[in-house]
């Protein structure tokens, strides 16, 4: 193993056929690859595929990844975010997600619905799931935000260069998603007080 | 600070390393005074808080050994392979070069056919004028269609030419759907020409051109026909049938 060696001097010996550079590179980032491509599409399937196909991108040198213009992480999340965008694509009428129409009335499971206020107590398991479904909801450009720079701690500037817009775009983005963000997690609590509602109602009936 | 560029700063307020401490001290203070913007920066932090124990709920998570077994196999198999693996920069550039030159040279040739064949029927077409009578254009028969039945037909602009020049004009499919005819080319599926009316005395149609234009594809539920409202915004094909006074008479939506 080369612990001590950066992403670009392995690369450099990962291109020279280096196997336990490769090694080393792979396990030091694909974690974070994987989990960005789950955090995407919320399968793990795809979250796999989509991890094994970026680090085959770097193998065979498709990517044409250029230092100036961001950290090698960044173009790895980059690669990653094409293929995963271009699974969804592909997937789209296989597998429906709750992806594109902000406003779309889409079925809320009980693993959406906290219990009582989602923004007050977002550190329970169930609203954390709350939270990875209202993610997973969100259109994918917000979505690869909020993975990036929030999940990820990625920095604007590295973000802007995963994505390939502008740091104010990153930003905006951003802005707007976490915006969404807090209104999915009301519209589960009214959900909820309306289904505890329903509840009631039905119950007296049987009185 | 206002409420204003309080809004613009609320998500940096929520991780200090992305923003400077005057700004954090201004916000942070506004929002002291401001119950509105005190309520949204306490949603932004627990929003932050849900995020954070998100990620961290999944920090273990990883690619399973399978991948890694198969990547180390690919690897390996390129590694005995050193330029399947990876193609020099030099190379790379050449190789891009080398089909963009094949690119243009197959467009050329294209355009010289073409225009052969396109010259060619014409030359020929004039030699045997004399001799025999020009083959009846295929849009004379779609006319009479229109004549016969009362009802708008459709003509193709781009075939009545070639039927001019002499060439054999191609077999045209008819299909007949609620007593309107249609032609549409054999890659192509296009839906029956849906009459459009302008209201009060129109008069009968006795020819009009064909023009393919494209419309988003929300223009379909006009019609009652099944639209993805996903893809309510990408473009369709349609024909649009102009009769001679210029009013659109009918349109038929092509896929």
């Amino acid at each position: 193993m080369h612990p001590s060696l950066s992403d670009d001097e392995l690369l450099t010996l990962l291109r020279a056929g280096d196997e336990i550079a490769f090694v080393t590179l792979y396990r030091r980032r694909q974690g974070g690859i994987y989990r960005f491509a789950l955090r995407m599409s919320g399968s793990e399937a795809i979250a796999e595929d989509v991890t094994q196909e970026v680090f085959l991108t770097l193998m065979r040198g498709d990517g044409h990844y250029d230092p100036s213009r961001g950290s090698f992480s960044a173009y790895l999340f980059g690669v990653a975010r094409n293929q995963v965008r271009r699974r969804l694509e592909k997937d789209r009428f296989l597998s429906p997600i709750y992806d594109g129409d902000e406003d779309c009335e889409s079925p809320t499971p009980e693993s959406l619905v906290a219990l009582n206020d989602p923004l007050g107590d977002l550190t329970r398991k169930e609203t954390i799931a709350s939270v990875r479904q209202a993610v997973l909801a969100l259109p994918a450009h917000y979505r690869e935000v909020v993975a990036l720079c929030d999940l990820q701690e990625m920095s604007y500037a590295d973000a802007s260069a995963a994505l390939g817009c502008a740091v104010g775009t990153v930003r905006s983005r951003l802005h707007r998603a976490r915006a969404l963000l807090v209104e999915k997690l009301r519209a589960y609590q009214s959900a909820e007080g309306a289904a505890e509602d329903r509840q009631t109602d039905t119950a007296r009936c049987f009185v | 600070m206002n409420c204003r560029e309080f809004e613009i700063i609320v998500n940096d307020l929520v991780r200090p390393k992305m923003i400077d401490a005057g700004s954090l001290a201004a916000g942070t203070a506004h929002a002291e005074i401001c119950a509105r913007c005190a309520s949204r920066l306490a949603d932004e932090r627990a929003l932050s808080a849900g995020l954070k124990s998100l990620a961290a709920g999944d920090e273990g998570k990883a690619a399973p050994a399978s991948v890694e077994a198969v990547l180390l196999e690919a690897f390996r198999a390129g590694a005995s392979n050193p330029i399947s693996r990876r193609l020099p920069a030099q190379s790379r550039i050449w190789s891009r070069w080398a089909l963009a030159a094949a690119a243009a040279i197959l467009i050329a040739s294209g355009i010289i056919v073409y225009r052969a064949i396109q010259d060619e029927p014409q030359k020929d077409n004039n030699a045997v004028t004399e001799k025999t009578p020009a083959p009846k254009p295929s849009v004379e028969v779609r006319e009479q269609v229109v004549k016969e039945s009362g009802e708008p037909a459709p003509r193709r602009e781009s075939r009545a030419p070639r039927a001019r020049r002499g060439r054999p004009s191609r077999v045209i499919k008819p299909f007949i759907i609620d007593g309107m005819t249609t032609y549409a080319k054999d890659s192509e599926y296009a839906t029956d020409f849906f009459p459009l009316s302008y209201g009060g005395d129109q008069k009968p149609m006795e020819s009009g051109k064909v023009i393919r234009v494209q419309m988003p594809r929300s223009a379909l539920i006009t019609f009652g026909l099944p639209v993805n409202v996903e893809r309510a915004d990408v473009l369709v094909k349609a024909d649009l049938l102009v009769g001679e006074d210029g009013l659109t008479r009918a349109i038929r939506f092509v896929r």
